[in-house]
């Protein structure tokens, strides 16, 4: 029983404390989300603890009195990053309480956490929870709450577990913790250093050393952690799940992997591409493994959703319940009434845990409410999470306050390219561009918000859509976009949280920004602006008019390109259906040559037309 | 009288060269690649460091001194004077401030008053704060009257800068991207068009090109000077590897669009440099 800590205790502590950071310093790293910009956080934590026990001789003998000044003043002039500065000055709080005193008793040691915390809170402009200081708060709390208890590694260890359950609330007390799927990290600095200080005061080896591995750097599979189940986290069936999911997982990104090198070797046809698509694989997986480590908070089933194509079931419901009287069927079959998918129900003693897929959220509470003691409740918005996962932005189907586009367009390498945008329904015009009024008047009915944007992408439409604008109780802008080239430009800027006239007003902003025309070939002899057009002739056109003719396709492009004479910078080649993409690069090293301009290729997939060529 | 020291780092885009001219203090922030630790101290590793970037196998991050380096730095750079305004890089962007106020506390305890001074940015914003700073202490204004001006100006937002990069890379992979994470998966290649808001990068316009940067840059500053009385501007330019484009197009547009005064061309640092990446330019405008 360890009923005060004396000096030489006290450096143990410290030194302990330093080595269980320093050890799990990429764990805490990993956990940044800079809601605060602090760099490194394990790394500055544990450079000032460093400085602090490159002070301390283990077999020196030091009175309390100096360990306080050595202490305070090391972590003050080493004290790195947010994080190392408010731990200097709990550090210094906490020294000044015994300074004077020759050994730490039970009542001192509360003081300490008393007057560091205190110190900690002080140094802060903002006092945010969520972060190192919820964690030195809760465990000077509890530390209190021990007041009676006589063994001070007792409290210490009632302190690591209260301060491990409240590093795993912080991502409920800040959002951006939240959205990362990560706890603070600074809070969980602090709970290694906790540990630290616990197990240096272990006399038998053989007691458990508490891994706090498991609040901050959770395995993949974890969807709840506060409660063992049977065979560990999750039971014997999470487990299976797991390792089934887990083996889904890495072999559909292999595959992933494979077509995007065999792309990369497809377009190249030669030896020197299969190095290229070498390295691209090389890139990629570089990349996929950078995913996984920073994610790797994100249970395995949120994971292997941000992967597949959009979730049938909106919500991921998980619920734990005590002192229940319904039994696991009775749950299932409520879960199958209201359309849930993917259950996993598990009833070890008296704790019931359900996890659950759902279209709907409403009075799914109110029945786990009524059917036992709910200890926890948790629901996410799967769209969210994987659409954030993916960087997109989502057109949430429920949600009526946000500005859509409607756009006209026409191939399928176009379609693509607005849909990349969020918040866009495209219709297809066909080769003339020119939806009735019907088609689009139902796909705004269809489109769940009162406040459109239109593309028409055509001047044979301005007039269909102006129609429909006025005629509808919603409120519809039209940008009057002369082709899909121009349209994407506008898109570019499009903001779906900004309201509508803000959003019409920057996007109309870079009409004028572009010139575009198109190439195709004449399929009969004709005049076109009195010029004299032979079948099977190269023809390029401009708002309508001919800008010029060649019988050889890429001469024809760069004849075209010196015709529009104001200065430009980028050149943007939209290509058609059936264009070998061999040719466009041909073409694409032919316009960098003649004139030095930077030139982007993109697959526009349209019909009739080989080329739509952009000039910004 | 003593002179008042001002002190910024680096990271304000000032040269070492300028600062000396203008007896201004300037302190590198420390940066990481491969485990070892640079400072782009003088203006040769500046521009060697800036130059080298893209060819680095990763991005360096970048890391703030400890409490007790920069204590020590101050203590000598205000040794003789006893009195200075150290203007800092955005709280908000880096952790400097923080170390900069605990600093300024200890010094207290020397008897050495440092105001900190957080401008709400980095590069130029902060470069026109120390160049404001400056020309207030020249014209003989003391500490907390320099202070309160700076203050003022921030309130009313009239230090502002719009800046072009190349890509969001650098951001995301550093972390500070803030808002423009929704710019990232996009399948239509654009340049990210920033500004600073409330001391955080404000993400304004995805561009396709320069021009329409310039474009989209100029029309913002007229907008802003439709509440000012007085349409003069003071403007600094921010630059990473070549001052070509806004020698050629940036600054004859800028003096023919507006009754403009522009002080310097200044190389960001390569600290931030790994923040925004190395192809980079920007306009500082200051309000009066």
């Amino acid at each position: 029983m360890i009923t005060s800590i004396n000096s030489k205790q006290l450096v143990n502590l410290f030194i302990y404390a330093e080595k269980s950071v320093s050890n799990r310093k990429d764990i805490i790293n990993n956990l940044n989300v800079y809601p605060v910009p602090d760099g490194d956080t394990g790394t500055n934590l544990s450079l000032t603890l460093k400085e602090i026990t490159k002070n301390l001789k283990i077999n020196n003998y030091y009175t309390l009195s100096e360990l306080s000044t050595i202490i305070s003043d090391s972590s003050l002039m080493g004290g790195r990053g947010n994080s190392g500065v408010i731990l200097s000055q709990f550090l210094n709080g906490f020294c000044s309480t015994f300074k004077n005193k020759k050994e730490i008793n039970i009542d001192t040691f509360l003081k300490s956490f008393e007057n560091g915390t205190l110190e900690a809170y002080r140094s802060v402009t903002n006092p945010v929870e969520g972060t190192i200081l919820t964690i030195m708060k809760a465990a000077t709390k509890e530390i209190k709450d021990k007041q009676n208890e006589k063994d001070i590694l007792k409290i210490l260890k009632s302190v690591l577990n209260k301060s491990q359950f409240i590093l795993k609330k912080t991502p409920d007390m800040l959002p951006k913790l939240k959205e990362a799927g990560v706890v603070d990290a600074g809070g969980a600095g602090f709970v290694y250093i906790l540990e630290g200080f616990y197990n240096s005061l272990i006399k038998n080896k053989e007691d458990i050393f508490i891994n706090s591995d498991n609040f901050t750097s959770p395995p993949l599979a974890r969807t709840w952690e506060n409660y063992p189940g049977l065979f560990g986290t999750g039971g014997l069936i999470g487990i299976f799940d797991f390792n089934y999911q887990a083996i889904k997982f890495t072999l559909k990104n292999i595959i992933w992997l494979i077509k995007k090198g065999w792309l990369v070797v497809k377009i190249g046809g030669n030896l020197l591409s299969i190095k290229k698509a070498f390295r691209l694989i090389i890139k990629l997986s570089k990349e996929l493994k950078l995913q996984n480590i920073k994610k790797s908070n994100i249970s395995i089933h949120k994971l292997i959703q941000a992967w597949n194509d959009k979730p049938d079931e909106k919500y991921c419901i998980e619920v734990i319940l005590s002192d229940t009287n319904i039994s696991k069927k009775e749950i299932r079959n409520y879960i199958n009434r209201i359309g849930g998918k993917s259950n996993i129900i598990i009833q070890t003693n008296n704790i019931t845990k359900i996890h659950f897929h759902s279209l709907i959220k409403k009075d799914i509470r109110n029945y786990f409410e009524k059917i036992g003691k709910i200890k926890m409740f948790k629901i996410d918005d799967l769209y969210k999470q994987q659409n954030e996962f993916l960087g997109k932005k989502f057109e949430s189907k429920g949600n009526n306050k946000t500005t859509k586009v409607i756009a006209i367009v026409n191939g399928k390498g176009f379609e693509k390219l607005y849909k990349s945008f969020g918040g866009v329904l495209t219709i297809n015009g066909g080769s003339t561009m020119n939806p009735s009024y019907a088609l689009l008047k139902k796909a705004t009915e269809n489109l769940n918000s009162n406040t459109i944007i239109i593309l028409p992408n055509n001047k044979n439409i301005f007039l269909v859509v102006k129609k429909l604008a006025e005629n509808n109780n919603r409120n519809i802008k039209i940008i009057p976009t002369k082709d899909q080239v121009q349209g994407l430009s506008c898109l570019l800027n499009f903001n779906p949280d900004l309201n509508i006239n803000s959003n019409v007003e920057m996007m109309s902003s870079f009409l004028k920004s572009i010139k575009t025309f198109s190439i195709t070939m004449s399929i009969k002899e004709t005049r076109i602006d009195n010029k004299k057009i032979i079948k099977g002739e190269y023809i390029s056109l401009i708002e309508g008019k001919l800008l010029a003719k060649d019988k050889i396709l890429d001469v024809l492009v760069i004849k075209s390109i010196k015709l529009i004479t104001k200065n430009y910078s980028l050149v943007t080649i939209y290509y058609g259906q059936d264009i070998d993409k061999k040719s466009v690069l041909n073409l694409k090293n032919k316009i960098f040559n003649s004139y030095r301009k930077e030139v982007q290729i993109y697959d526009g997939g349209q019909p009739f037309y080989h080329y739509i060529i952009s000039m910004e | 009288m003593h002179k008042i020291v001002i002190i910024t780092e680096r990271l304000a885009s000032l040269s070492y060269k300028f600062a000396e001219e203008n007896n201004i203090h300037l302190f590198p922030v420390n940066i990481i690649y491969k485990d070892e630790i640079f400072k782009d101290d003088n203006d040769i590793k500046a521009n060697k460091f800036l130059n080298e970037l893209p060819t680095f196998d990763e991005i360096p991050s970048t890391a703030v001194p400890s409490i007790g380096e920069l204590y020590e730095l101050f203590k000598v750079i205000l040794k003789n004077s006893k009195e200075g305004i150290y203007i800092s890089a955005s709280s908000k962007l880096s952790g400097i401030y923080n170390v900069g106020l605990k600093v300024s506390k200890m010094l207290k305890n020397d008897g050495i008053n440092l105001k900190v001074f957080d401008s709400y940015g980095v590069v130029s914003i902060e470069g026109m704060y120390t160049f404001e700073a400056l020309k207030l202490s020249k014209e003989g204004k003391d500490l907390d009257t320099i202070y309160k001006q700076l203050e003022i100006i921030k309130k009313e937002r009239n230090i502002v800068e719009y800046g072009v990069l190349e890509t969001l890379k650098y951001l995301q992979k550093n972390g500070r991207i803030g808002k423009a994470k929704a710019w990232i998966a996009n399948l239509f290649s654009f340049k990210p068009l920033i500004s600073a808001k409330n001391g955080e990068l404000e993400p304004i316009a995805k561009v396709r090109t320069n021009e329409q940067g310039l474009n989209l840059i100029v029309s913002k500053i007229k907008k802003d000077l439709e509440n000012k009385n007085n349409k003069k501007i003071t403007v600094m330019f921010d630059y990473s590897l070549s001052t070509d484009y806004l020698k050629d197009e940036v600054e004859p547009r800028i003096k023919k669009e507006f009754n403009s005064n522009i002080i310097s061309y200044n190389q960001i640092s390569i600290a931030v440099a790994c923040h925004l990446g190395p192809s980079v330019w920007g306009v500082c405008v200051k309000y009066e």
